[in-house]
């Protein structure tokens, strides 16, 4: 949320990238971070990331979550440098990716998919689809549509059959 | 290097988009391909939209799965419960007796040690036999093949009630 100057520089020699979500937050977060979104690392090599990077597709709380996470895994993409960072172990990054897409409500978990899709961070779009995928495994449709607040278009008929076709899925 | 500046097809995160019906169809994938068999035809019986992608040529793609890309789903045609017994070869499932496709519920997905197995064509139906030493021999077909296909007598003598209704 530092409203810095996008030249500014760390301590530990990186350059600074300011973020800025679609409601007009400010993120101040290090090259190292910010390059794990593909999408961002491209515009840094193609160096038009000088007045900041506008997302419009994302907003402050959901970018929030995405700096979170980025700056935990910031020392996968070997920011040797930065000690403060390179400090969390494997285990830490797994309770700490566990506990984030694990106390999501279901709109914010969709926003926070949609949010590492735009940005291409691929490691956090599989965690986020892996987490709905095992929201979905197990469920029954009329549990999953009630799950994520899917409406039934199909007619009772038509339900049926397509129930019959493969009908050992649908034992209990 | 793509400019940064177009977002992809499904970056309209701004919008109310905030359920899993309203999700872009790559990212809807993105979900389904991670599902077991089972769960995919659960999904077909959610809505429209759900019901269209799975019908997808993907989910009956005939090719091996791309390391790192979830695999498209699986299900035991036919199991060969003897530790011992080998798979048919492919040509070997091709004529006489009809099978019709079942599972018993709570089996699993092809193991990991035939999804490097190339998928054989049986008809026109793709086929996976695996053998995964110490484990019972299957063949897997995908999960939206058609309901049914053509057996060699040679391969009959090895079905099992259990899974198999011919």
């Amino acid at each position: 949320m530092a409203a810095a100057a996008a030249e500014a520089t760390t301590d530990g020699g990186g350059k600074m990238i300011i973020l800025i979500s679609a409601d007009g937050k400010r993120f101040e977060v290090t090259e190292a971070v910010a390059s794990q979104s593909q999408l961002i690392s491209n515009m840094i090599e193609d160096d038009c990331t000088e007045n900041g990077v506008r997302l419009p597709n994302v907003d402050g709380d959901i970018l929030t979550m995405v700096v979170d996470y980025c700056n935990m895994h910031a020392g996968d993409a070997a920011a040797a440098g930065d000690t403060m960072k390179a400090s969390s172990t494997e285990e830490e990054l797994k309770k700490f990716d566990a506990e984030l897409v694990q106390a999501l409500e279901n709109p914010v978990l969709f926003k926070l998919i949609l949010a590492a899709n735009f940005l291409n961070i691929k490691s956090l779009l599989d965690m986020t689809c892996q987490r709905v995928a095992d929201m979905m495994s197990g469920k029954t449709p009329e549990q999953m549509r009630e799950t994520f607040s899917i409406e039934n278009d199909f007619t009772p008929e038509e339900e049926a059959a397509i129930r019959q076709e493969n009908a050992w899925a649908f034992d209990d | 290097m793509d400019n940064a500046a177009a977002p992809p097809s499904s970056g309209a995160a701004g919008k109310e988009m905030a359920t899993a019906g309203a999700l872009p169809d790559d990212l809807l994938d993105e979900i389904l391909l991670r599902l077991p068999a089972r769960s995919i035809l659960r999904c077909r019986a959610v809505c429209k939209a759900w019901r269209s992608r799975t019908s997808h040529p993907y989910f009956l793609e005939p090719t091996p799965p791309v390391p790192g890309k979830s695999p498209a789903p699986w299900c035991t045609l036919l199991h060969f419960p003897s530790p011992n017994s080998a798979p048919p070869s492919a040509s070997d499932l091709s004529a006489t007796a009809t099978a019709t496709r079942r599972r018993r519920s709570g089996a699993a997905d092809p193991p990991a040690s035939c999804r490097c197995r190339r998928p054989q064509q049986c008809g026109s139906l793709p086929v996976l036999l695996s053998s995964a030493p110490g484990t019972a021999s299957c063949v897997w077909c995908p999960v939206l093949a058609p309901a049914s296909f053509a057996l060699a007598s040679t391969v009959t003598q090895w079905r099992s009630q259990e899974f198999f209704a011919g």
